[in-house]
């Protein structure tokens, strides 16, 4: 992990404080295709997002694409986090990626405005500029790969929120 | 005569009315199961259910990674192998060159001390060699075990993508049959209520597969 990676994931920790996550009704809007949402509910049940199983999580990253925006809020630093950490080796980068990005014009693709708008919501200005440091920091560390045209996708959605200092 | 076209009326209506509060039933139990996102017990459909149902632990075993990999990494793992093998390779060429040069000069050495002392010189350059081609073989071993990695990520991913299509086709299909579904008015809800939910789903079904969509495109840029 390079040093400013470290720097960033004091800033995710202090962005997202771990609280106690309550799974019921994770699922409720969008259902649970291809995904074991009782077992995934249970892991989530009751833990902080610091508590929670990584490797689970990671492999069952299929569930930010059903998961209802408050639970997505709830384990969004799970995902960043191995982002900085395990990097373009992350099973969850692309399903990440794919959540971070509003769809667009030109066949853009990524999660539909609606959705795109209401995860914002559920965020604070602060989660909303780690998320849009770990994008750029990602993108930096591909750049020049599809996953880092990809990342830059995503941080044109975010990167009104990077902090002005930056 | 009578009697038996009365007995055979009564079994065929208490044969439909069961039929039906098994349908009612299988729909209940589809409802619930849609709402506590138990994926394909969400079909209430048996045939379909089924059929959704070994799509889906097709879908886990090739896209959880239980079957291989299912992500390759950056694109740049793939040039660094490829760039060892060449750099090891004009190591050896240089080495080559190198002891060319040394055997040359030791046909033009005029002493026997001189003679000796480059013989000494050809022979750690050939021992360098030896260990430079070993070197060589390291390198095109780690390029071969990150082709096989790639290449295994890559039929995972494609199984993946393929069986996640098949449960979105089997949702598809329950789609189908219950806008169609309007025997009774609280047979109608249920089904309105599955296909609510199934359309909901849509979006997520294909975000999964765009996710590994691209996954795979990373890498079959990343073959080397």
């Amino acid at each position: 992990m390079q040093p400013d990676h470290a720097k960033i994931l004091e800033q995710l920790h202090t962005a997202f404080p771990a609280r106690p996550i309550h799974a019921q009704g994770a699922f409720r809007d969008l259902g649970a295709p291809n995904l074991d949402a009782q077992s995934y509910m249970k892991q989530i049940e009751g833990r902080t997002w610091e508590e929670l199983d990584r490797p689970y999580l990671l492999r069952c990253h299929d569930a930010l694409s059903v998961l209802g925006v408050p639970h997505i809020a709830a384990v969004l630093p799970v995902y960043l986090r191995s982002l900085m950490e395990d990097g373009a080796g992350s099973p969850a980068v692309y399903a990440l990626l794919h959540l971070l990005t509003k769809r667009g014009a030109k066949q853009k693709p990524g999660i539909s405005r609606t959705r795109f708008g209401a995860l914002v919501g559920e965020l604070t200005p602060a989660q909303c500029a780690v998320i849009a440091v770990v994008l750029r920091a990602f993108a930096v560390e591909v750049e020049g790969e599809s996953l880092g045209f990809a990342a830059q996708a995503a941080l044109e959605d975010w990167k009104t929120y990077l902090p002005i200092d930056s | 005569m009578r009697r038996l076209k009365m007995i055979l009326v009564a079994t065929f209506a208490m044969g439909t009315s069961v039929a039906f509060a098994d349908r009612l039933s299988d729909f209940k139990e589809a409802v619930e199961a849609a709402n506590a996102g138990r994926g394909c017990d969400g079909i209430p459909y048996s045939d379909i259910r089924s059929s959704c149902k070994t799509a889906q632990s097709d879908v886990h075993d090739f896209c959880d990674g239980r079957r291989g990999p299912v992500t390759c990494g950056s694109e740049e793992i793939t040039r660094q192998a490829k760039n060892a093998v060449e750099q090891e390779k004009r190591n050896v060429a240089a080495l080559q060159e190198k002891k060319s040069k040394l055997e040359s000069d030791k046909s033009r050495a005029g002493t026997d001390e001189e003679k000796n002392k480059i013989a000494k010189d050809v022979d750690q350059v050939e021992r360098d060699i030896y260990e430079g081609g070993k070197k060589v073989d390291q390198a095109e071993k780690d390029l071969e075990g990150r082709k096989r990695f790639v290449n295994e990520a890559i039929y995972n991913l494609d199984k993946c993508i393929d069986h996640r299509r098949a449960v979105m086709n089997n949702f598809a299909s329950a789609l189908d049959k219950v806008r169609n579904e309007s025997e009774t008015q609280e047979l109608k809800d249920l089904a309105t209520q599955l296909r609510n939910k199934y359309e909901a789903s849509k979006s997520g079904h294909e975000e999964q597969i765009t996710a590994r969509r691209n996954a795979l495109d990373t890498c079959k840029n990343a073959r080397p």
